[in-house]
């Protein structure tokens, strides 16, 4: 279940990421306000792990092996890119901050922070999901291609059926 | 209530980090950078700095006419012969088109064959 959970929430991040770091192709106006739900998402994503986050911060220091500590590594610096992105976000924007009638002044010093930290953020991404593709590819596997496989294939014709209730005699 | 607790661990984090962002940003760039503020008949335009009663909002600047210039926002030039005056009316405000889209279509492929691989091999 907790895989399902966790299959489910990482596939809706992913997806909203990619909207929310595509403006060129949806404009602004979609790309900040989809981004907002992807911090929420991303939150949420942050706040089920927190328990491997804390256990692993407290054996950084001791014996840990390898794989943990450039995960911990690595997503430090996603949430680092991740908030920067966010404020720099809003250094630049024209529509959410308009939205509720206020500006942030210095676009052009916001610009190149939001730009630099989307692309470092978006690399990030990519050794993220390099570092959890087992994962990913065993509960996709188990979760969804499976049960569908489950579903689709009828019952051979020389094995009992399972879903029927047992004869009491 | 474990969640909870987790939940004000990590909003206390990223305000943490927000902060530290601000901060930097703010030290890097001066007075030029500020907090959000409320938008009033006598704002000036947070990017060009112009106070105009006809404001272009985020759309494209107005062509330039011939004796009229336009103040850089950037850099504060008022030449004729700025070297940025086509992105001001033509590309003011807008994303790259080009690049972050190629990141985006290598991501979405990439993770989809590592799935496929990964389900088939």
């Amino acid at each position: 279940m907790k895989t399902t959970r966790d299959l489910i929430i990482d596939a809706v991040l992913l997806a909203v990421y990619l909207i929310a770091a595509n403006p060129a192709t949806t404009g602004l106006l979609v790309h900040e306000w989809v981004s907002i739900g992807a911090l929420l998402v991303a939150l949420v994503h942050t706040v089920l792990h927190w328990d491997w986050t804390v256990e692993t911060v407290k054996r950084f220091l001791g014996v840990l092996a390898v794989a943990p500590r450039w995960n911990l590594v690595i997503d430090a610096g996603m949430l680092a890119a991740f908030v920067a992105v966010m404020v720099s976000g809003f250094g630049v924007s024209r529509h959410v901050l308009l939205a509720f009638g206020y500006f942030a002044p210095g676009y052009f010093v916001w610009k190149p922070v939001h730009s630099i930290s989307a692309v470092v953020l978006l690399a990030l991404v990519v050794v993220h999901l390099v570092m959890h593709w087992r994962w990913i590819a065993t509960a996709v596997r188990t979760r969804v291609v499976e049960p569908m496989r489950g579903r689709r294939e009828p019952v051979a014709p020389d094995q009992p059926c399972t879903d029927s209730p047992e004869r009491v005699s | 209530m474990k969640i909870m607790k987790a939940a004000m661990c990590v909003a206390m984090l990223v305000v943490l980090v927000s902060i530290a962002v601000y901060a930097v940003v703010t030290l890097a760039g001066g007075s030029n950078v500020g907090l959000p503020e409320k938008v009033v008949a006598a704002s000036r335009c947070p990017v060009a700095g112009c106070t105009s009663s006809s404001c272009h909002g985020a759309g494209p600047a107005p062509e330039v006419t011939a004796g009229e210039t336009m103040v850089c926002p950037k850099v504060g030039c008022e030449a004729e012969t700025c070297h940025a005056a086509d992105r001001l009316t033509s590309h003011y405000n807008e994303p790259k088109t080009s690049s972050l889209n190629l990141w985006i279509l290598g991501l979405s492929l990439f993770t989809i064959a590592m799935i496929a691989v990964a389900l088939y091999l």
